[in-house]
């Protein structure tokens, strides 16, 4: 795990920051590169990802755009993946969906990581009531399971994606508060933070230069496969028409949509469902071989 | 282990008061008016807006209207239900039977199997089996529930027509939805056996349960399995929440009338006192599933109960 050495220690300090992160960040690449299975779950999410930018470039035709004269059709060469009832190509509203939904996945885990790293932070750090205080909200946040805080949460702001960005990234902060939290309090007894203290630095200073970079690994684990976790999360808020509404193509709502085709056309289910799969699979994939790499203590 | 039991149901206490408060309070945390959200786009007069106001008691103090609403709870009175008026338990208790049959059903499945795939996988560690078996709950944790139960629909009720795709009553229409939940849970389930199983296969214990001459199978079942389950059983016990919040999801798809139905529908509908009377009956389940999780664990554990 890394170690960061007071800055004001020595004037030396920072070029032996850059190399120990350097020596880090090299030897997790190389843990990584190792494990097949991370491989190719980098590999894929990378493809899916070009394939979310690059999007306008793979294919002919437009999301929104409706084609009466086509609708309902199988897959066939011209629509490589079918068309929906208001004949729009779904190849297309897949491939403009994975912009939407990695976009929901990564908006969420940032909330999540947003809110639950400064209560972790200051949590493990000031312990006391501060700690008794916040790690009760937590508890609190944690009696509701899975989904339900979501729906919780969306009951409270209304129906639509953002909203169920916020619902999916507040619900999945309390593990981010946990997991830092105990990082922070076995840091926190290191000799650099009494190094840092001693030298003068505020309780601020010490908490973002020096705690915090080490518990940099479990965040980056945590939130890899968070957003795997998101992704499902706010499909399925919106296949229950809580999140994404139509015609916005996100995954959740194209899959909505195909429900009340499935007898008629089954590619309308079917092909949504196995682009959420590829990119959960391939993000679990990528976090499990992290997770090894970064923090093997976190190994399950 | 009394003390235990007792010290561990007082701490479930204040977790149940600060749940009844949370739910309590998001009926007055939705951004205006509940009484003018109730009616949405519809036009509306003052006078009846005043009087679902009073009928939602919103005229009262807040302290008050919590205070009468945590008596309700002990007495069942839930409140009614803003759009047909029926007490909030009477519509809880017309679908905690489907809810409940299809919360044991998935469960069943997902403890069945998740230790079948975990110690095929422990049991063949390295082969092909072990790849395989980790591969299958691979899949079940990447997987939408929503979209596996759609794909279930489609192969067993639609195109070969075995079991009914929606409904609730009878054995059959509670195969598909307990075969969808069950799996996406035992996935889990199956990873954390396997880890379980494997350390216990280290132990000087199972090598000396070996070298005494027992027969594998009574080596695996006697010594490795009982002491793998400690941990399976804490996860078990959390998987039942992974359980509740799949079924909310699950209901929607098979449109089974259950609690989480119930729930979605009325978010949908904004009927705020059936949305807190479910939240509530779903938390208050998970909260009592969690301590009898950990009764079970210290009765099997003995060191926990001296922590």
């Amino acid at each position: 795990m890394r170690t960061s050495i007071p800055a004001s220690a020595s004037s030396d300090a920072p070029a032996v920051v850059r190399t120990a992160s350097r020596s880090l960040s090299r030897e997790v690449l190389r843990r990584l590169r190792r494990s097949k299975s991370a491989l190719l779950g980098g590999i894929i999410l990378a493809l899916l990802v070009a394939a979310a930018f690059a999007a306008p470039l793979l294919t002919p035709y437009e999301p929104l755009v409706m084609n009466p004269v086509d609708r309902l059709q199988g897959p066939n060469a011209r629509h490589w993946l079918g068309t929906d009832v208001l004949g729009r190509d779904l190849f297309t509203r897949i491939l403009f969906g994975s912009r939407v939904s990695l976009q929901t996945g990564l908006i969420s885990v940032t909330i999540a990581i947003l809110i639950g790293v400064p209560m972790g932070l200051l949590a493990g750090f000031y312990g006391g009531i501060t700690d008794r205080s916040m790690m009760r909200l937590v508890d609190l946040m944690l009696t509701f399971p899975g989904i339900l805080l979501a729906l919780v949460l969306i009951a409270i702001l209304g129906p639509d994606l953002f909203n169920a960005m916020l619902a999916v990234g507040i619900s999945a902060s309390p593990t981010f508060a946990r997991v830092v939290r105990a990082s922070v309090l076995s840091s926190k007894e290191q000799t650099y933070v009494e190094a840092a203290r001693a030298v003068g630095c505020t309780n601020a200073r010490i908490m973002l230069r020096h705690i915090l970079p080490n518990t940099v690994a479990p965040i980056i684990v945590l939130g890899t496969l968070g957003v795997a976790g998101a992704i499902i999360a706010a499909a399925a808020l919106s296949y229950l028409g809580l999140g994404a509404r139509p015609p916005q193509p996100e995954w959740g709502a194209l899959l909505s949509e195909g429900r009340n085709y499935l007898r008629v056309a089954w590619w309308m289910t079917t092909f949504p469902g196995l682009a959420i799969m590829t990119a959960v699979l391939s993000i679990n994939l990528l976090g499990d071989g992290l997770r090894d790499a970064l923090d093997p203590r976190l190994q399950s | 282990m009394l003390q235990f039991v007792v010290r561990r149901l007082l701490l479930a206490i204040p977790t149940m008061v600060a749940a009844s408060v949370l739910v309590f309070l998001m009926l007055h945390l939705v951004p205006g008016d509940p009484a003018i959200i109730f009616f949405g786009d519809q036009p509306v007069t003052p006078e009846r807006l005043e009087l679902v106001r009073r009928q939602m008691g919103l005229h009262r103090p807040l302290v008050v209207q919590y205070v009468d609403f945590v008596r309700g709870i002990p007495r069942g009175d839930l409140g009614r239900s803003i759009h047909n008026r029926t007490p909030v338990l009477e519509e809880l208790r017309l679908r905690v039977g489907s809810s409940a049959a299809l919360a044991l059903a998935a469960f069943v499945v997902a403890v069945g199997l998740g230790l079948s795939l975990g110690l095929i996988s422990a049991l063949w560690r390295g082969k092909w089996a072990d790849a395989g078996a980790m591969l299958i709950a691979l899949g079940g944790v990447s997987m939408p529930i929503f979209w596996l139960a759609s794909m279930l629909i489609f192969v067993f009720s639609l195109k070969l027509g075995w079991f009914p795709a929606t409904g609730f009553g009878g054995w059959d229409r509670l195969v598909l939805p307990a075969v969808a939940l069950g799996f996406i849970s035992s996935a889990t389930l199956a990873r954390l056996v396997r880890s379980s199983v494997l350390e216990v296969l280290l132990q000087p214990f199972v090598t000396t349960a070996r070298s005494k001459g027992l027969r594998e199978a009574i080596v695996i079942r006697r010594h490795v399995l009982k002491n793998a389950f400690i941990a399976v059983i804490t996860v078990m016990g959390l998987q039942f929440g992974t359980l509740l919040s799949g079924a909310v999801i699950t209901e929607t798809v098979f449109a089974r009338p259950g609690v989480g139905k119930l729930l979605v529908d009325a978010i949908s509908n904004k009927d705020f006192p059936v949305v807190q009377g479910a939240v509530l009956f779903i938390a208050l389940v998970y909260i009592i599933i969690n301590l009898l999780v950990d009764l079970s664990y210290a009765y099997l554990d003995p060191r926990i109960r001296f922590e």
